[in-house]
């Protein structure tokens, strides 16, 4: 009996051999693939904030301020069970140094006392405004005006998800570009000012423009500095920092100046309402709808030949809340996850195609390995070592090989984004705090970034299923309307 | 087929870390050095800043301790005469910043403007035009081909208040790639007589300038104008014709309305919606007509300004009233009733 299990086990050796061999191939080629590409947007990230480094910065955004300079904005809030932090949002918002604003805040059929408490706090009156109806939405059931800031409108509607409050505030809008923002993000004063810089520079060639997301958990936070905010004790939070930080940097610059752009966070960004009209606004049935637009945007630039770009400003001007349980995080991320999917499957023809220029050849090709099938090669990768290890022989020499290939893309970049920030920015942090993120940075590969491949992963998973269930899952999605 | 092997990985591997190691480094004694400088600065400013006072205020006397040693007490200097110029508007002070900085700190920024580093040159260009300095002859001298768009644009300043007659010709060769903002600035910096002068030479602008200048004038709502803007309502461009009414509209004087009629029936609904508004500077019993049939206009946006501008007037309630209940448009009694329920706005 031994005997045959023996023989069998020896049949099945060289095809062992063979996929052992097969997945370490491509495993190693993936991440050649990816410390390369990183590390061109390092260089080119580098290249760009030593050109600005000297730079004098202090009165550049005063020379903004003036309104024969500046194009108004409609900033749309959509508000869903809003009622802790809207009043908040709104007076922050009410406080932006910029010309000519108005502010929408669209109540998307909330259940708790979100349009009670605006409505007391602003002393908001209904009024009866004719709009037009330039996208499809859900009915809008009222609309308010402030007496006492009369550039603030509530719009009540039928619920029908964040996506679907978007188009509606674009309806009522009635400014050329609108600014779409989280409930719970934080603006800096200046934050319109250089958001829509690139646009006014540009002589509106530039169409869309995303700001630099910083985290900054805890009440206390007043807009300093990524050190700063990195001093919270929760781990998951600094991991989190540490992540925003090198993806803004690897990614965000270098892509920014190729017109790569293919996500702009929904926490803040501008846009230009003809042109997102002219792509059907924002798409209610997806999961990810900033990318989704963004995506759509630059369709309709390649398709149409139009010389417009979408740009990232890379002054920080808006703080968010970091989830800070796992629970929260995982939910976050594989959602994130989902909707990257989504949107690179809806239009996936792009993909290697010519005619989109290099959104088809560069970018498109590019989120497919390294971002979308990015957490199965990797995790892939972390089970090879694992298995290699116990293989031993020559499996130990690729299981080193991957492991300093993973420390390299992980840990080095990471650590050198850490130290490119310090030196950007100018503000020399405590040497104390910068020395705490890089450790922190250095344990990535062992905890953070397995879980958060694992819940990319989960992302892909939902996807799959998700398509089967097309009908089901629309509805239900847009039912619970915008979740956090 | 594996071509890498550990030994040089790991080599790899170590070279980066020895690089981020001395890059750390060279930032960790950037900051302690900065962390320095800060300090200089603020002893300075802490020492000074009550003197400069009492020299802007006509208190006392010009004092040598005024005078800047190192670069950062310089930078001290900036801080506090850029916070004048911004927040105070007395001429006096604002020549005797001129002449310091004429005397003392020119030279200090003759070095900037000639340093390899663009965003140093950036920096000197821009106090240069902050603080009028005179130095254009210095700076001619290493004229280079290939400015920036950003150095081209603070040069254009600078020659605006230094060499004024050569502006017109500068504006016209420097100011390829020029935003509209850029443009704007500029127009803004100039006194009135230039503003005029570029009248005559507007067409030489690509277009970017051209909508900028037209812009600007309407923005100065300056009547000399009006001559100049309705002559552009006869060009071939769209843009012009429309900016220009818009800058018509700015200034709020309307002569002839024969001139403008043509546009109220414009096959470009952005004309006719300017038009809308244009109308709002005649009374009402002049426009009435006008008005009325942009109400029923084609376009939403025409409609929703025609309202708008007749809600305005003080006579235009009675008419929207009237209208409504006389007018078979559903589209134009929305309108109108929109403006009536909000009464007037």
């Amino acid at each position: 009996m031994r005997f045959y299990l023996m023989e069998v086990i020896s049949m099945f050796l060289p095809i062992l051999e063979f996929i052992m061999l097969f997945f370490g191939k491509i495993i190693f080629f993936y991440m050649l693939v990816v410390i390369l590409s990183y590390s061109i947007m390092l260089i080119f990230a580098s290249i760009e904030l030593r050109k600005n480094y000297k730079l004098n910065r202090t009165e550049i955004e005063e020379d903004y301020i003036d309104v024969i300079y500046t194009k108004p904005v409609s900033i749309i809030v959509p508000a869903y069970n809003e009622e802790v932090g809207v009043v908040e949002s709104i007076h922050s918002l009410l406080s932006l140094r910029y010309p000519q604003v108005e502010i929408i805040v669209v109540n998307d059929g909330s259940t708790d006392l979100t349009q009670e408490k605006v409505i007391e706090q602003f002393k908001m009156k209904k009024i009866d405004k004719v709009f037009r109806e330039q996208l499809p939405t859900k009915k809008v059931l009222s609309i308010f005006r402030s007496e006492i800031h009369p550039n603030l409108l509530l719009v009540e509607k039928e619920n029908g998800g964040k996506a679907d409050a978007l188009n509606t505030g674009i309806n009522i809008a009635q400014y050329p570009y609108f600014c779409s923002i989280d409930g719970d993000s934080l603006l800096q004063e200046q934050a319109l000012l250089h958001v829509m810089k690139p646009v006014i520079l540009s002589n509106e060639e530039v169409i869309a423009t995303g700001g630099n997301i910083r985290i900054a958990n805890g009440l206390n936070v007043h807009l300093g500095s990524v050190f700063e905010s990195s001093n919270s004790s929760n781990l998951l939070v600094v991991m989190q920092i540490v992540e925003y930080l090198r993806a803004f940097l690897l990614g965000r610059i270098a892509l920014s100046k190729l017109n790569l752009v293919l996500i702009i966070s929904g926490a803040f960004s501008v846009f230009s309402k003809k042109w997102v009209i002219a792509v059907g606004g924002y798409s209610t049935h997806t999961i990810g709808e900033d990318m989704e637009l963004v995506v759509k945007l630059q369709r309709l630039i390649k398709e149409k030949k139009l010389k417009k770009r979408i740009e990232f400003v890379s002054d920080p001007v808006c703080w968010t809340e970091a989830p800070q349980s796992l629970e929260i995080l995982r939910k976050q991320r594989r959602r994130w996850h989902q909707g990257l999917i989504e949107s690179l499957w809806k239009h996936k023809k792009i993909t290697f195609n010519p005619k989109y220029g290099s959104i088809g050849t560069v970018a498109f090709p590019y989120f497919w390995l390294v971002e979308c099938l990015g957490p199965l090669i990797e995790l892939g990768g972390y089970a090879y070592v694992i298995i290699c290890f116990f293989l031993g022989d020559i499996y130990l020499e690729f299981a080193i090989i991957l492991s300093l290939l993973f420390i390299l893309y992980g840990s080095v970049l990471s650590v050198a984004s850490i130290i490119l920030e310090a030196w950007s920015t100018n503000t020399y942090p405590k040497k104390k705090v910068v020395i705490r993120l890089i450790f922190m940075a250095l344990t990535e590969i062992f905890w953070y970034k397995p879980l958060t491949l694992f819940w990319r992963l989960e992302g892909i998973i939902h996807f799959l299923r998700g398509r089967s269930e097309w009908g089901n899952m629309s509805r239900v999605g847009m039912s619970k309307g915008p979740s956090k | 087929m594996i071509f890498v092997t550990v030994e040089l990985l790991i080599e790899i591997i170590l070279l980066l870390v020895l690089v981020l190691m001395c890059f750390g480094l060279y930032v960790a004694i950037n900051g302690i050095r900065e962390n320095y400088w800060i300090k200089e600065k603020k002893a300075y400013l802490d020492a000074e800043e009550v003197n400069w006072y009492l020299y802007f205020s006509g208190s006392s006397d010009f004092s040598k301790s005024l005078i800047p040693k190192t670069t950062k007490e310089i930078q001290g200097v900036e801080e506090i005469f850029i916070s004048y110029l911004k927040n105070v508007s007395d001429p006096g002070v604002r020549e005797k910043i001129i002449k310091f900085s004429n005397e003392y700190l020119r030279d200090h920024y003759l070095k900037l403007i000639h340093s390899k580093k663009w965003s140093i040159r950036i920096n000197g260009l821009k106090r240069i035009v902050d603080f009028e300095i005179e130095c254009l002859s210095a700076y001619r001298k290493l004229d280079r081909k290939s400015n920036s768009k950003e150095e081209n644009f603070q040069l254009l300043k600078i020659i605006g208040f230094s060499r004024r007659e050569q502006f017109i010709e500068e504006l016209i060769n420097r100011s390829t790639g020029f935003s509209e903002y850029e443009y704007k600035k500029l127009f803004v910096s100039i006194d009135e007589e230039l503003l005029g002068r570029i009248i005559s030479v507007v067409e030489n602008l690509p277009s970017t300038g051209q909508y900028a200048f037209i812009d600007i004038l309407g923005h100065t709502r300056d009547m000399k104008y009006l001559k100049f803007l309705e002559s552009q309502l006869t060009s071939e461009y769209q843009e012009i014709r429309i900016r220009s009414l818009k800058a018509i509209d700015a200034i709020g004087i309307v002569v002839e309305l024969e001139n403008y009629i043509n546009f109220i029936t414009s096959p470009f609904w952005e004309e006719r919606l300017m038009m809308a508004k244009l109308l709002g500077n005649l009374p009402l019993n002049e426009t009435v007509s006008h008005l009325g049939a942009l109400l029923e206009d084609e376009s939403w946006w025409v409609r929703s300004q025609a309202a708008k501008t007749i809600g305005k007037d003080k006579d235009g309630i009675e008419f929207l009233k009237e209208f409504s209940k006389t007018t078979d448009d559903k589209y134009a009694m929305e309108m109108a009733n929109e403006i009536l329920l909000n009464g007037g706005n």
